[in-house]
């Protein structure tokens, strides 16, 4: 009978054991339906403005975009995209944008190699990431009604464009000029 | 008899907490750490948090752009 006893409560250890480990994660819900799965053909439009615009109104968020379906804005120009399109899938599949502040920069910057010795092409693609948080925040400023579809999709086509700058190669001289320009666009909204 | 069930049970007790503590030690432990941690990194990594963050952000990046 004792000994009984003895048997069940170690069991009753190792069940209550075995399931603190399965419960340290809980699994994430996948992320919503993006705009390709609703059927919803905002590439077809000829400007960038009014895909922008579109992809805003049907509720196609960066974030959750599918990237072997679409090409992202600012690598399409480019005549070899691959690079490019690689460093928005890495950063979606890190969930860099769901970590907070410095953690983000930690991010950031590991994915991209921009720390120690900072060549530019670290650099460039630093920024691009930083510029694809300010997009973030308008897209998340948009959906909470703060900030209009027209305002938004005009502060997103700036920043796709000065992403292409500095992805073309552009001198800092250039993209100063359209920086601040969305310095700006941001403090209009302010 | 009685006495010793109930000592037995509060030792399993006991256990069944420590297990589970040891199992989440990391959890437990991350609040002080990440404090730690970003009182250490602060100078190298930057408070995102605002638009003017990431506007002087990009700024400061721009220096090793030619």
């Amino acid at each position: 009978m004792k000994r009984t006893i003895i048997i069940l409560l170690m069991f009753t250890l190792l069940a209550s054991a075995v399931y603190a480990v399965g419960s340290g994660e809980i699994p994430r819900a996948s992320p919503s339906p993006t705009i390709e799965e609703k059927k919803i053909d905002c590439d077809s439009l000829s400007l960038r403005v009014d895909r922008i615009k579109c992809r805003l109104k049907y509720g196609a968020k960066e974030e959750n975009v599918d990237y072997d379906v679409r090409v992202p804005e600012a690598c399409r120009t480019l005549r070899n995209p691959t690079a490019c399109i690689a460093l928005y899938k890495n950063v979606q599949q890190n969930r860099c944008y769901e970590k907070t502040v410095t953690e983000k920069d930690r991010c950031f910057k590991t994915l991209v190699g921009f720390s120690g010795n900072k060549t530019e092409e670290s650099a460039r693609n630093y920024m691009i990431l930083l510029l694809y948080g300010i997009e973030e925040r308008i897209e998340d400023a948009n959906e909470a009604g703060t900030v209009s579809d027209d305002k938004a999709a005009e502060i997103i086509d700036l920043i796709v464009d000065i992403k292409q700058d500095i992805l073309d190669g552009k001198k800092r001289a250039d993209i100063v000029i359209k920086l601040n320009e969305l310095r700006q666009k941001l403090g209009s909204i302010k | 008899m009685k006495k010793q069930g109930i000592i037995i049970i509060v030792i399993i007790l006991i256990l069944v907490v420590a297990t589970f503590a040891f199992i989440n030690r990391d959890k437990f432990a991350a609040p002080e750490n990440q404090n730690t941690n970003n009182a250490q990194v602060s100078e190298e990594y930057k408070n995102l948090q605002t638009n003017d963050d990431y506007i002087n952000a990009i700024d400061d990046t721009l220096n090793y752009i030619s």
